[in-house]
This record gives structure tokens, sequence and C-alpha cells, in this order.
């Protein structure tokens, strides 16, 4: 009894607690199974497509070869470095070369272009004469008309503090990747369920051991949970989700689909504000190669860095890096994925890291900005950061790097030489294909990587004597008025403003020059002789001749014809494009085509062309601008340039704030434009300092001469230049001037044969024009 | 080979051009290419500069603006620097895009003309354009371009490059006449109908001595 007494509020007790056991536990299991509904419905949600935010890749235009081309086997051999392609005593596998006599043998990787497929295949190419002779292929010596190296990727445009990545799908990744991969980190991800219970155990025993975590126990499912959802907080509960998420994943995707997204999702290092993720950005960002080119050293680097891509980056720490390469190296020939012969080649090779890492977004921050501007337009910001579109440009690698070289030298000689404050000075530099309007190089800045004010774009400045043409194009188009030769008077002029201003410009030299002719006050930028000109033609054609040349509309004021109006360095480069153009308004292009991310192509950009200025003017005006190479104001050039007919024109502002040059051959077109960014006096000339930055670039570029003379309706005759007449051979002195049909002068100069006395020479033709 | 590649190159440009609808006076072939000749490419053919005028005789004291000879490229690529008239008379410079253009241009132009008759407008104008970046002075190309252009119903841009492809081949009667054909073509789509009979008798006149040259 006094038992059972006693047994009765105890055995209440009991069954109360195991009532609240049970409820309690029903609470725990309904609380656990709303938990793992959430965590499945985020995980549906974030896994049903797997779309990865992949950012638009731009590649710069590709490497052509074809016999005939003109490059040097050396300049050759370094793109291809560039490219990532090996350098082999025998070329065989695709991304090799090479170097056999003379001959190079080129193991091309072969390129899904927009317009077509590049095939993977053997070169052989024979050089001489300063270019390449002969194109064969390798195999069988059959003649390759033309083909292209795969195109060097440039930049992405990945989101702020985004990722970036380059998608790879788990065919094309090498098997002894994956294997080593599975080794390392996961070796029952076949068998498991998404946890590994004996793994977590083993690593739980080698952590308390050790005191502090030496070991993850963690599958490449949680692994994967891990980097796509949680921060890497070491909590519990984290672990706990993880495990949850990880089992829930395995139940809605397979093994296969699993592996390809750990493989395209793991983080791998950083990059400035990038984070590499994914074994195929992490191939080009370390190696510069695709992921299919890797070796067992590379693979075994790799997988190596997952545990720590901080701690084992081989570009902090290579002594860290090579021994963590060195102990996956010996897994894997334990493993038997590779021999012990392998491993031990693989440990005695360098690590092979690429020695230019991309700094942040790009190496070329002043072009992917202008890419990105040209795209903003068409595509919406979510889009080019996650649809992984495929952008073509008409980047040039060599000449953006000869520009950016020519600049920051360039800058740093003036400085020195004139004694400027080191660094004072900016700059920037747009080089542009004459033909089609492609834009070939942006510098942005005299620190070319670095990705601030881009003053190629941005800079908007007074252009002052770069203006000049445009009056002289409108003079030209008059061709029963004007001629090259027509007399300009180089006189003080008075001009009353709209506001009652005065406004009186002087010359340079503040000499006043009288008579002049027409070309010589172009090339020789008498201030004075084109504002009579401007004022003889009215500031509305002057106006108008900014809008045939593709520029955007000033408003005509007097001042105009002495370049008071503010444009950006790119806004300079299209007009001057279009007089190299022989007066078609090409709009400048910087992208060739876009593709999705499978390759399709979505949108084409082709050359666009407008006639817009009289082509036989604009080719007299050609001729004025070479002459200001020849003896005018940018004649300082020739001990750069030498006897290469160039044709171009100097800009100075106001107390020297801004240095121009804008020049061109009949292929290429370059501008330059120095300063300061407070916009102080720089103390440079458009012919002390822009020019001779522009003449150090073209004497690389060796641009194609410009055409004179070719115009269609022109006529060439030789005039003295002293008399603005025709001149023979006893003139001491004579020029070859074009003119359109029918308006040459018909008479005679005084030294031509038998003509004028000596006294008549030395008074001269202007003297006795003008009376004088 | 290269008398396929020829023939192929005319029978390109020829299936090109031969889509183009011309108004019904103008009742003759547009692009009537001569036979080919054996070889599509002149070996060692390296006139001087396009246009670029003696100079008389005499002495010289000013700089003249001589263009520099650049270094020829090994494997002759024949220009069309066609700007010289024979002493007879007659015109001359390539008559065919096969004539004028190198072994890369050449593939790149039956590209373009396998890709037209896939229907692909637009592959095929990059594959010339991408001929074009090698051979910037070739008029065929621009010629060629032109054409495309204006099936693709952009008559402003195909006018522009058929006005280049004259200005890059002066006194050649084997471009002018086509390319005055397309610049009529244009000012007819544009409603200008002056210059359009300028342009066409043009076009006339280029094609009378173009036959002329060719008998």
């Amino acid at each position: 009894m006094t038992s059972s007494r006693k047994a009765a509020p105890s055995r209440g007790w009991l069954r109360k607690f195991f009532i609240a056991s049970v409820v309690a536990a029903c609470l725990a299991t309904l609380l656990l199974a709303v938990h793992v509904l959430r965590l499945d419905w985020i995980l549906r949600d974030r896994f049903a497509d797997v779309q990865w935010a992949l950012p638009a890749q731009i590649y710069a235009a590709p490497t052509e070869l074809y016999a005939g081309r003109r490059i040097d086997r050396n300049e050759l051999i370094e793109r291809l470095r560039q490219l990532g392609y090996r350098q082999r005593n025998s070329a065989a596998a695709s991304g090799s070369f090479s170097v056999d006599g003379r001959d190079l043998i080129i193991a091309n990787r072969g390129f899904q272009f927009w317009d077509s497929t590049e095939p993977a295949q053997r070169l052989r190419l024979g050089f001489g004469d300063g270019g390449i002779r002969r194109l064969t292929r390798a195999d069988d010596d059959a003649a390759v008309a033309i083909a292209r190296l795969d195109p060097l990727l440039i930049g992405s445009i990945f989101p702020k503090q985004g990722e970036d990545r380059v998608l790879v799908r788990l065919d094309d990744v090498p098997p002894l990747l994956i294997e080593t991969l599975l080794d390392i980190e996961d070796r029952k991800f076949r068998s498991h369920w998404g946890v590994d219970p004996v793994a977590i155990v083993r690593a739980a025993w080698a952590n308390l051991r050790a005191r502090q975590v030496v070991q993850g126990g963690s599958t490449i499912t949680q692994q994967l949970i891990k980097n796509m959802f949680l921060s890497s907080e070491q909590t519990l509960l984290r672990k706990a989700n993880e495990a949850i998420m990880a089992m829930l994943l395995e139940l809605r995707a397979s093994k296969n689909e699993i592996l390809e997204a750990y493989l395209n999702e793991i983080y791998l290092g950083q990059d400035g504000p990038r984070a590499v993720h994914g074994f195929g950005l992490a191939s080009q960002f370390y190696f510069n190669k695709p992921l299919a080119e890797l070796d067992a050293g590379d693979i075994a680097l790799l997988v190596g860095m997952i545990r720590g891509p901080s701690y084992y980056n081989p570009r902090r720490s290579s002594q860290r890096a090579t021994d963590r390469r060195d102990f996956v190296l010996d897994r894997m020939a334990a493993a038997g994925l590779i021999t012990d012969q392998d491993a031990v080649a693989a440990k005695r090779s360098s690590l092979d890291i690429r020695d230019r890492a991309g700094r942040g977004s790009t190496q070329y921050p002043a072009f992917t900005d202008l890419i990105r501007r040209q795209l903003r337009d068409q595509y919406r910001d979510e889009d080019l950061t996650s649809e992984g579109l495929r952008i073509f440009t008409s980047f040039d690698p060599d000449v953006q790097s000869h520009a950016e070289r020519a600049l920051a030298r360039g800058l740093d000689q003036l400085e020195t030489a004139r004694k400027l404050e080191a660094g004072s000075l900016q700059g920037a530099v747009v080089v542009t294909a004459v033909d089609s309007g492609e834009v070939l190089a942006v510098v942005g800045s005299r620190e070319a990587g670095s990705s601030g004010f881009n003053r190629a774009l941005d800079a908007r400045r007074p252009i002052g004597s770069l203006g000049k043409p445009m009056v002289y194009l409108a003079a030209l188009e008059r061709p029963r008025q004007y001629t090259l030769v027509t007399a300009i008077d180089d006189a003080p002029v008075r001009i009353e403003l709209p506001n009652g201003d005065i406004w009186e410009p002087e010359n340079y030299d503040k000499e006043v020059h009288g008579p002049t002719p027409l070309y010589q006050a172009l090339s020789k930028s008498y201030n004075l002789a084109t504002v009579q000109l401007s004022q003889q033609l009215g500031p509305a054609r002057v106006a108008s001749s900014h809008l045939a040349l593709g520029g955007p509309q000033p408003r005509a004021l007097h001042s105009l014809a002495l370049g008071a109006v503010e444009r950006t360095p790119l806004d300079v480069a299209q007009m001057y494009n279009t007089l190299a153009a022989g007066g078609s308004v090409t709009p400048l292009q910087a992208i060739r085509a876009v593709q999705t991310r499978d390759g399709q192509p979505l949108q084409r950009y082709g050359i666009k062309l407008r006639q817009s200025a009289d082509p036989t003017a604009v080719n007299l005006l050609q001729w004025a601008l070479r002459q200001t190479m020849i003896d005018g104001t940018g004649r300082s050039a020739q001990r750069h340039i030498g006897k290469l007919a160039l044709a171009g024109k100097t800009g100075t502002t106001d107390d020297l704030r801004d240095s121009w040059f804008a020049g061109f051959g009949s292929d290429l077109q370059a501008t330059v434009w120095l300063g300061r960014d407070d916009n102080q006096p720089a103390g440079l000339t458009g012919a002390s300092g822009a020019l001779q930055i522009w003449a150090q670039l073209m004497r690389r570029l060796q641009p194609q001469p410009v055409p004179l003379f070719a115009a269609p309706g022109t006529q060439a005759e030789w005039i003295d230049p002293a008399t603005g007449l025709r001149a023979d051979q006893y003139c001491a002195e004579r020029l070859l001037v074009p003119f359109v049909d029918g308006t040459a002068p018909q008479a005679m100069a005084p030294c031509a044969r038998g003509a004028g006395a000596d006294d008549d020479r030395k008074r001269g033709f202007w003297d006795r024009l003008f009376g004088g | 080979m290269g008398m396929i590649r020829c023939m192929a190159a005319v029978l390109m440009t020829g299936s090109l051009l031969a889509c183009q609808n011309f108004p019904a006076e103008e009742k003759q072939p547009v692009w009537p290419y001569p036979d080919p000749p054996s070889s599509p490419m002149p070996e060692g053919q390296q006139a001087p500069p396009a246009g670029e005028t003696p100079p008389p005789p005499g002495p010289q004291t000013t700089p003249l603006p001589v263009p520099d000879r650049r270094v020829p490229p090994a494997t002759p690529v024949p220009r069309d620097d066609t700007g010289a008239v024979s002493p007879g008379g007659l015109p001359t410079g390539p008559r065919t895009l096969g004539e004028a253009s190198g072994p890369a241009a050449l593939q790149l132009a039956e590209q373009a003309r396998s890709q037209h008759a896939a229907g692909d407008l637009n592959a095929a104008a990059g594959s010339i354009e991408r001929a074009l970046r090698i051979e910037p002075q070739n008029a065929f190309l621009w010629l060629t371009l032109a054409e495309l252009r204006r099936e693709q119903g952009a008559p402003n841009d195909a006018k522009a490059m058929a006005q280049r492809a004259i200005a890059r081949a002066p006194g050649n009667p084997w471009v002018a006449a086509p390319a005055w054909r397309m610049v009529q073509q244009a000012e007819l789509s544009a409603g200008n109908t002056d210059a359009a009979r300028d342009a066409g008798q043009r076009a006339a006149e280029q094609q009378r001595i173009a036959d002329q040259a060719d008998r």
C-alpha cells in the first residue's frame, strides 16, 4: 500500500513527464519539419535552374594569321604567351607551340567565334621579309589561307563586390581533376547521402587531438551548400543546417549535377573586388590556360587550394603553395591516379603561375569602360553581370600596350625635362582604325591599370587649335573661293561679342604674319588668319563642319574658330578619324559582336558609313595637315617618325592648360591629350607635349602613309610658296600642291623660267598683291 | 587551285550582285565579269601607291610628301592600285574580286558567299569586314559590302561604301560601273531623282569603258 501510495504520485509525475516529452518531441519534430521545409524551399528556389550569375566576358580582337601578314616572329611568340600557349619541344597538344628552325608550329586551340568556328589545328608558319611568308597545316603541309588564334580575354563585367566565374560543364573537366578532387575532399562522394558521419567523427577526433581545426569532415555536397547559401562562421547551428540541406540536395539533384555545381561554385581566391569562383576561372586566373590544358601539377595545386585559397595563394607564398601541391601529388600517386614518376616529375617543375594577374575587373579598365557604356544602352545591368554574354571587341592588346607605354614614359620624360612636379601631369590616348571606325586602344590615365577617372571618355577640355581644321574645311568646300594657296591675311581682329565684350585674339608668338597662303595659316596654326577666315565664312559654317566630321553640335560662336569648345579625347578621335577617312563618318565602335553564353550570335555591330564632308575638300585638308608635319607646328615629330607621311594638328589652350595632338596615317588615327586634373596650367603646348607622345606611339605603330594627290577631280601643281603662283624647276623652292580641277593658279611665279627680274622676286607676290 | 578560287570568287560576287534589282531601263547586266585570267595573282606586281603623281623633273629643295615604301609582304598580295591608265588609253587594274584579292581575303570572301547563300547576311557582312581589315584598300571588298548592306536594307551605308569603293580604285571602270549603279539605286530609293540620273549616267559611261577594255 505504502509503496503503491508512494508510487502513485511518482507514476503520475512520470506520466506527466512522458506526455510533456511526447508533446515537446512532437513540437520539436514539427518545428524541425517546418525548418527543413523552409530550407528545402530555399534550396529549390536557388537550385531549380542552376543559373550561375555569369559575368559578361570581353574578348580582344583575335590575332589573324595569313601569308603576307606583317608580324615579327618574336612578337607573335609574345602574343602566344599572353594567350597562355606553352612552348614545347614539339607542339602536339592544343595550346602549345614549338620553334622548328625558322618556322613556328602552333597547336591552335580553336574557338567558337560569333561568325564561324575556328578549328583546332596544328599550323606551320614560315617567316621572312618582316612577316609571315608561308602558312600551312603542319600535318600534311596543305596551304592555309587564313587562321586566327583564340581571342584574349581582357575582362568581365561583374557586379560590384561580385563573383566572377568561367562556366565549365562536367564533360569539359579533365577526369584527373575530378578524381583528385574526390580523393582529397570527399572519397565517399559517389555513395554517401550528403553527409559522411565517419568522416565527421574522424575529423572531430583529429581536431580534438590537435586542439584546433585541422581537418574538415565536410562532403563535397556540404561544401557546395556552404559556398552557395551560408556564411563561413563555424557554428554548430550552421553545421546542422548545412547537413540537412546537403541531404535535401542529394534528394533533389544527381551526383553529377552536384559535382558540376561544385566545380563552378567553389571559391578559389580573391582578385581585388573580384571573387574567383570555380575551376574554370581559377585555371585562367592562376595559369592563364583553359581547364583542359591543366597538367597534373596544376591540378594538384588547384585542388589543394580549396582548403585555404588565401593561405595557399601561390602568388603570396610560393613555398606554401608548392608544399601543398606536392602533398596532393603524393596522394594522387598513392591513389594510382598518376604514376610515381609523373609525381616526381611534376614536383620538380615550377608552379608556372601567370605573372600578370588581372588587376581588379580588368587589366584594361579604360577600354572596358567604353565597352560597358556602349552596351548599357542595349542591355540591362543584370544581363551584363549574369547572362554570361560573350562580347567580341576591336581591342588590340599590342596597340594598347604601345599607347600605355608611350603615355607613361612620355609624361615621365616631360616632367623630368621641364622640372615639373612628378606625377602632376595626366593624359589620355585613343587609337582608332580609320576605315572601320573601330577603337583599338583607350588609355584613360598614366597609370593605365587603375580604374579611376577615365580621361579618354570623361575629360571634357577645350580643344584649342584642334578646332582649326573645321574652319579650313568649310573654306575648302568652296573651291571657287578658296584654294590651298589663297591668301589669308594674318592681321589683328577685333570682334564685338553680343554681350558687348571685345574679343581680340592674338597669335601664339604674339606676331602678325600678314598675308599667308591658306595651307600655311593652318600648318603654322596662326590664330589671326584663322579667325579672319572664320569671319569671312561665318561661324555657322564652322559649326556645321564640326557636325560633318561626326562631332557634337557646337554653338556657332566666333571663338569656335580657335577651338573654344569642350570635347573629350574620344570626341576628338571621332572627328579626326573622319578627316583620315576622307570625310565619311564612321561612328566609333569598340564592339564587333555579342554572343549568348552558348555561342549563339545575339547582335553584330557592322561598319556604318555616312559620307558627310566633301571628300575632295577633305583630301586637300589632309594635304595641309601633312604640311603641318613637314614644316608646321608638328615638324618636331620628324625625329621620331622620320619621313613617314602622316598628317595631324596640334592643340594648345589658354595658359597652356591643355596639350593636344590628333593625327593619322591612312589606316590609324591617334588622339593624345595631356593636362592636369585640377585644370591648372600644365606648361605644355600641343607640340612640346602631346605631339611628342603621339610621335613615339606612331613610331611604334608604323601606320600606312596618308595618300596625297589621290582624290578624283583634283590635280597637283608645282607652286612657289613665296608667291602662291605656278613654279617650275628654276624656282629655288617649290611645293607640289593639289587643287580642285580648274582652280589652280595660272600665272607663273617670278622665279619660273625667264619670268620676273631679281627685284621682282624680292618684292614677292604678296607684297605686290597687297600693294606693299 | 588558283583558277578554281578565282572562278569561285567571280561566281560569288556575281551571285551576290545578281540579287540586285535594277531599274527597268538598265538592261545591262551589272556584273559581267570577263573571263578570269590564268593567274588570279599577278606575281610581283608592286605598283606605286595609288594616285601618287610622279613629280616633274627638276631640282627639289622643298621636302616633298613622298609616301614611305613599306616592306612588301612576303607573298605578293596584289592591291588594287588602279589609278593608272595604260599608255594606250585603256584602263588598267583588277577586273574581279579574284584578281584584286590575296588568298586570305579571297577565302573570307568565299566564306561570305556561302554565308550569303545560307541566308546569313550578318555573318556574310562580318566575313567581308574581316577581309577588309586585311586589305582595306580592296575596292571589290567595299563593293561587296555595299551590296550586302543594300540587301540588309541600309541604302545609305550601301551608297557610302560604293563611293568608298570608287575612291579606292580611281580609274577602274570594273569597280566604278557597279559602284555607280549602287549609288544610283540608293539615290532612287531616297527619292533623289536628279542624283540618281547622274549616277546612272556615270555607271553607263564606266560600263562602256569597261566593255571597250574587255574587247
